[in-house]
């Protein structure tokens, strides 16, 4: 008889192999159709949740294809944390690498912008900024720093992800010129109280973003961002603060 | 009325002693910080899906019961939801993934976790499974069967020793849905799980559907099985719905959570209160989640054979 460490070795190998008349040693011919119970609960589990994390990937490859690509996914990026309401964390990456779908950029943008949308749902509560305290600053805005609240996320894109999640997410509308635009775009998802905001942003003003993010003074962030003329910075601040993107600022 | 009601309601009417949690002790138990008494009635799995019917309406619900996994997160609506329900209702967490019966060391980040969510929910109930659900750092979101074995036994009891430990509370062990008969399962279940009880100082929770599921699906005896467990032994018991797999001659019962609560099994639920007393027991439905009030139906159903008055309109209903 097997010692336990090596039953479920055996055991765990063949509930996630790809291949799916993959059985445990352990488990005699007989048996082997009633082993599927937990091959079909580890597949249509994990997928169902990761369904549940990219509404509009899913939307997009359909239920058929979305089976395949994610039956992959957990092929090779199994979950390594017992709690499941973060999982799908390489989902993205993982659309971006593979044959099947690595030409459409529009699968693994979308696919970040729900990863920064389920991360913006779960982080941590925090009260954002007031616009207000931009006011007090007055010529010392150019020093000041700005903490980015625990739940807002960045991200830009080469399409206008945000234009295809808005027409996605609202329904049966199909994506057409006059709802999607054409040109890259930025995206900020915040979560100021208990529901997920996506704003759309222009290219600059991601950057200008992102810069404060990572914790530069706004006069460098400004730098940054306006090599593009079209970069307005009262227009940004106000997106920012309205989205609640800040927890602090500080001189 | 059914043998087990009229038992019941006898028993309390004539003011004969019943066997609460209180009046019970616990070989090595520790102190239960906080979480008020979960009552000898029956609650309800709690889904988001029913949270604006309840939160409106204040069913008359003993309690809820929530899968921790789905709370580890920093904050949100989900904590928001949990606050709002925990603040009228007396709460049991029910985990599925500190994988007791796993032959590796128990995730220590993970039950911090759910150590974190005890002091901030104050549950009145901690529970978890007789199965492993990690290997290799690798997670399998299911409840993987284990041979009962002398070497199984040890390994699980070392867990729930350290498990309340960490918990700095009892837990309730949960007997599995089996699905295969294991080459080195040589201890029977119940005789497993009450030896881990002992050793440990834990409860342990009843599944009557698991029961069902495995007597159809393994040839356990149903009742042997609901007779055999120790009264004092039983801190919860829980009742579920569970799907019928067809594959050609052979039949397998899929214990998914997904169906109102079968004859049989209420059946074996009346054998089993009859003979232990009122519980706190817990209807659970995970999957093809029903509106709110076949749930609730389903709660008044058991409450009925608990001895507890029900609403008129839900006992129509059920
Ligand atoms: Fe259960």
């Amino acid at each position: 008889m097997m010692d336990l460490q090596s039953f479920q070795s055996d055991f765990a190998k063949a509930v996630r192999a790809d291949d799916p008349n993959a059985r445990p040693d352990l488990i005699d011919g007989d048996q082997g159709w009633r082993f599927g119970v937990y091959r079909n609960n580890f597949f249509h589990g994990l997928i169902a949740q990761l369904k549940e994390a990219y509404p509009v990937v899913h939307q997009i490859l359909g239920d058929e294809g979305f089976a395949v690509v994610a039956r992959g996914y957990l092929v090779h990026h199994p979950p390594t944390t017992r709690s499941l309401a973060l999982f799908g964390d390489a989902f993205p990456a993982y659309l971006a690498s593979i044959s099947l779908t690595k030409d459409d950029p529009l699968l693994s943008d979308m696919a970040r912008l729900e990863r920064a949308w389920l991360e913006a749902l779960h982080a941590a509560d925090a009260r954002p900024l007031n616009p207000e305290s931009l006011t007090t600053l007055g010529d010392r805005l150019a020093e000041a720093r700005f903490g980015p609240h625990p739940a807002a996320r960045l991200l830009t894109s080469q399409i206008s992800v945000v234009d295809h999640w808005r027409v996605r997410r609202s329904g049966t509308i199909p994506p057409t010129s006059q709802n999607v635009g054409t040109g890259a775009q930025g995206a900020l998802v915040t979560r100021p109280r208990q529901s997920v905001q996506v704003c759309p942003l222009s290219v600059p003003e991601a950057i200008f973003g992102r810069n404060l993010f990572d914790g530069a003074p706004v006069s460098e962030a400004v730098d940054q961002a306006a090599c593009d003329d079209a970069f307005d910075i009262t227009e940004a601040f106000r997106k920012f603060l309205a989205a609640g993107a800040f927890s602090s600022v500080e001189i | 009325m059914s043998d087990a009601a009229f038992f019941v309601r006898a028993a309390r009417e004539s003011g004969m002693a019943m066997h609460t949690q209180q009046q019970q002790k616990q070989p090595t138990q520790k102190s239960v910080p906080g979480g008020p008494h979960i009552p000898d009635r029956a609650g309800v799995s709690f889904k988001a899906d029913h949270r604006e019917e309840i939160l409106d309406t204040n069913p008359e619900v003993g309690w809820f019961e929530v899968h921790p996994e789905n709370y580890m997160v920093a904050g949100g609506p989900r904590h928001a939801m949990l606050s709002a329900i925990r603040e009228r209702y007396p709460l049991s967490l029910h985990g599925v993934a500190l994988s007791l019966a796993g032959a590796e060391p128990l995730d220590g980040d993970h039950l911090r976790a759910l150590r974190t969510l005890i002091d901030r929910y104050e549950p009145g109930l901690v529970s978890e499974h007789l199965a492993w659900s990690a290997h290799g750092r690798h997670y399998f979101a299911d409840l993987l069967p284990v041979p009962l074995s002398q070497e199984a036994l040890d390994h699980v009891c070392r867990n729930v020793d350290q498990t309340q430990e960490v918990l700095g509370r009892q837990i309730l062990i949960e007997n599995p849905s089996n699905y295969l008969m294991l080459e080195g399962s040589d201890i029977p279940e119940p005789e497993f799980l009450q030896e881990v009880a002992k050793r440990t100082g834990c409860r342990l929770l009843f599944d009557v559907n698991n029961v069902y599921v495995s007597s159809r699906n393994v040839g356990y005896d149903a009742e042997a099985y609901v007779d055999s467990v120790g009264a004092d032994l039983i801190g919860e018991i829980h009742l579920a719905g569970h799907a019928v797999d067809r594959q050609g001659r052979e039949t397998l019962l899929i214990d998914d959570h997904g169906a109102v609560v079968c004859d049989p099994v209420w059946n074996l639920y009346e054998r089993l209160i009859g003979r232990v007393g009122p519980k706190p027991t817990l209807v659970e439905w995970d999957t093809n989640i029903p509106d709110w009030p076949t749930l609730y139906g389903e709660a008044c159903k058991a409450d009925r054979i608990l001895g507890i008055p029900t609403p008129h309109a839900a006992l129509a209903d059920a």
